[in-house]
């Protein structure tokens, strides 16, 4: 009798712990599945322009496939449809945490990216011509890794030519950038009002910052949303016509169509705002290129100009973008430049310029005038130092002092709040003042526990979660570099030939792909840099690359979330009170 | 800006907490919900009364994170967060812009509150929560009046004009 109670206790039990995890996991699957929709929304833009060089019938160009397109499309609203049909036949309650948020953001780019990939393997990556030899598993990593590197807006690529893809590949390579740059998730879940899963878990889990974000309710998180987006557009708007002038006016060899001109513009848009770094041309931005002839000119956009517009905008988007709300929505330049991120993060680019340009000006080989290295200084730097990783020279011949000094923007990253990878300045800026203060009161025998920075305090607790963060940032990079040194230590090249893996292509290949910047700051064996790509990679190194990408994109504290307890939590949710209690009833009461 | 709310249970710290959050676009925070929450209690378990010990550390670890909160904010403070003055001095010390206001409301207005929220209280019961109240007011009063910097009384007023007094003080 007691047996069976106990017995049919526990097997309620059980049921109800097998219930439970059910509706977890669906609660985490639908909305991964409905953020989907925002590639298909993606793909439809895609297959508006590959109509538009369809209907055009240019030579120069590949010829398009727009059933790519729409297969591509199908697969994204399909998970779209199964997602709603799963909310509709089997709707959950279960209330979504900060766990349950970041194992959104897993799923979410995991399917992103291979419903990407999907297409790029359609397209024929990683080579059109030769797509068969390679094999299928090779070819969904390739395209793998180019979605994800779209997606975190790394820009490494894996294709040893662009230019061997139509144009509609091409725009949607970028186009990920753009959405990466805010967010996949962040972006439609800001778009869509009828979302009907707690939208703040999720943008947490994406958005990456020193300390997590907590919003009262579903309008603020929808709000923080909008605002980002507002300031994202205006700027995008202002980056792309100002790139239609320049591009119009002080091209050197004329653009021969008008809509050349326009698809560089938006392309080079979305790498530069997003921060991401895919270029349309093999050339990047200006790298130089060898004609037939043998002449050697300035490639890419051939155009200072527009260099200079890249290099400004780059450096914006690398900015936190409340800073520009507050300037653009609300009048406040005070916000801006009084906030420390913001000089430490200029004074970071303007000092390391002047070195570089300092270095470059006593370099007996270097190209071009005073004006055109300054240029070359300035835009390595905010390429770097944003994540962006276009290229308007080839850095990594460079003398080795330059390349120390843009070894420095590798480690930096762009500001928090920004569309930018790696550390942020802001963790610098509290790992100065931390130092500063631990030092201080060594000194002075002080006990001082906390400090402020840009009107928020840290202590022990809050510094010393960031310095765990940056630490285990680099523990990462180290084991990765050593992965990718033990994964590849042949190269493949592509063409056939192959080379042997140096340990500066290991280690600046991680840092690289860590910080989300994309080419690694030299060459090395596997021409990894500003010139080349990772072709060349195994495809377990890849595959390493690309985990690398996602975390360095999502932060370390998001992939700690993933084990969070409930404990843990509660903690972090700790102003969200939702209990009402007077701790004077019990005295009132008794 | 940290607006501190001091009171008695039933002042209408929270009720007036909100809407002054609502107004200001701050963050609103109750005290003593959050020194729950992390003590791990339920709100029936009498943690406060059984283990005060324990409350008042979870109190005073509450006040200072509340205090290096980034935003704007209202904060519904715990009835006895005078009766230690640390908590005080972690707010003076880190949050810039600091208002602490009392919403004094009379022992009497306050007993018919509470009655009035337990119907099922019978005369004994009333009369000890009458006494109760007289009793915490006498011993607080006096500390909530030093501690703050205006003081509101609540006894005639709704709490939309008390949160306009509020907001008029915060102006000056």
């Amino acid at each position: 009798m007691n047996m069976s109670q106990e017995e049919s206790r526990q097997t309620k039990k059980e049921g109800n712990f097998l219930k439970r995890a059910f509706d977890e996991v669906v609660s985490v699957l639908v909305p991964a599945l409905e953020v989907q929709v925002i590639l298909g929304l993606s793909f439809v833009l895609t297959l508006l322009v590959s109509w538009f060089y369809i209907g055009m019938n240019d030579p120069r160009f590949p010829v398009e496939q727009p059933m790519n397109i729409v297969w591509a499309a199908l697969v994204s609203f399909g998970a779209f449809a199964i997602g709603q049909i799963i909310r509709k036949v089997y709707p959950v309650q279960t209330k979504l945490d900060l766990k349950h948020g970041a194992f959104v953001i897993l799923l979410v780019w995991f399917f992103a990216c291979s419903i990407s990939s999907f297409y790029f393997i359609l397209s024929g990556f990683p080579v059109p011509a030769q797509a068969e030899t390679f094999g299928l598993w090779r070819q969904y990593v390739d395209g793998f890794y180019e979605a994800m590197s779209g997606f975190t807006t790394t820009g490494t690529s894996i294709l040893p030519s662009v230019e061997a893809f139509p144009r509609s590949v091409i725009f949607y390579r970028s186009w990920t950038h753009w959405v990466g740059g805010m967010g996949i998730a962040y972006m439609i879940i800001t778009l869509w009002r009828g979302f009907q899963t707690r939208r703040g878990e999720i943008i947490n889990s994406e958005a990456e910052t020193p300390v997590f974000m907590l919003y009262k309710d579903e309008e603020e998180a929808i709000n923080s949303g909008a605002e980002f987006l507002k300031v994202y557009v205006v700027l995008s708007v202002i980056c792309t016509v100002l790139l239609l002038i320049t591009g119009a006016y002080f091209r050197v060899t004329p653009y021969t169509q008008w809509y050349d001109n326009v698809f560089d513009a938006l392309t080079m848009m979305f790498g530069a705002l997003g921060t991401g770094g895919f270029g349309v041309y093999d050339t990047s931005v200006g790298l130089m290129q060898t004609l037939p002839d043998g002449t050697r000119v300035i490639g890419g956009l051939q155009n200072p100009m527009s260099e200079w517009v890249l290099a400004f905008f780059m450096a914006f988007a690398g900015m936190n973008l409340a800073l520009w709300y507050m300037l653009m929505f609300k009048k406040k330049a005070s916000a801006m430049f009084n906030n420390t991120e913001f000089r430490a993060f200029w004074a970071f680019i303007i000092l390391s310029t002047l070195g570089i340009w300092a270095v470059l000006m006593t370099w007996p080989d270097r190209i071009g005038t005073a004006l055109d290295n300054l240029r070359y200084a300035f835009f390595s730097v905010t390429t770097i130092v944003s994540t962006t990783g276009y290229a308007n020279t080839d850095f990594s011949v460079w003398p080795i002092g330059a390349i120390a000094i843009l070894f420095l923007s590798y480690l930096m990253g762009g500001s928090v709040g920004s569309t930018g990878g790696g550390l942020k300045t802001l963790r610098f800026v509290v790992l100065y003042k931390y130092c500063k203060m631990q030092i201080l009161n060594v000194i002075h025998g002080r006990n001082d526990d906390s400090f402020v920075v840009d009107g928020m305090r840290y202590d022990n607790k809050t510094a010393g979660l960031i310095l765990v963060n940056m630490i285990i940032y680099f523990l990462i990079f180290f084991a990765g570099a050593v992965l990718i040194a033990l994964t590849s230590a042949t190269i493949y090249f592509v063409n056939g030939g192959s080379a042997t893996m140096d340990l500066e292509t290991a280690f600046t290949a991680a840092i690289a792909n860590l910080g989300n910047i994309g080419p690694a700051v030299i060459n090395g064996a596997s021409n990894s840099g500003a010139t080349g790509n990772y072709s060349a990679f195994s495809v377990t190194a890849k595959v390493i690359m690309a985990i690398m990408m996602f975390i360095g994109r999502v932060g370390v504290l998001t992939i700690v979330m993933l084990f969070i307890s409930r404990v843990g939590q509660r903690n972090f949710q700790h102003n969200r009170s939702t209990v009402e209690f007077d701790s004077d009833a019990p005295m009132i009461l008794k | 800006m940290k607006i501190l709310l001091f009171g008695l249970i039933g002042s209408g710290k929270t009720t007036v907490g909100q809407a002054l959050a609502k107004e200001l676009n701050a963050d609103f925070i109750e005290m003593d919900a959050v020194t729950l929450e992390r003590s791990g209690f339920d709100s029936t378990e009498e943690v406060y009364a059984v283990r005060r010990s324990l409350w008042q550390e979870l109190e005073l670890d509450v006040s200072r994170d509340i205090s290096t909160h980034a935003n704007a904010t209202v904060v519904a403070c715990s009835g006895d967060i005078v009766e230690n003055e640390l908590n005080l001095e972690y707010f003076r010390e880190n949050s810039a812009a600091l208002h602490i206001v009392y919403l004094k409301a009379s022992p009497e207005v306050l007993a018919k509150r509470i009655i009035g929220s337990h119907p099922q209280a019978t005369q004994s019961d009333q009369e000890r929560i009458t006494n109760n109240i007289q009793q915490l007011f006498n011993d607080r009063n006096e500390l909530y009046t030093s501690h703050s910097m205006t003081v509101i009384d609540t006894d005639n007023l709704l709490p939309a004009d008390v949160v306009k007094q509020v907001l008029a003080e915060i102006q000056k």
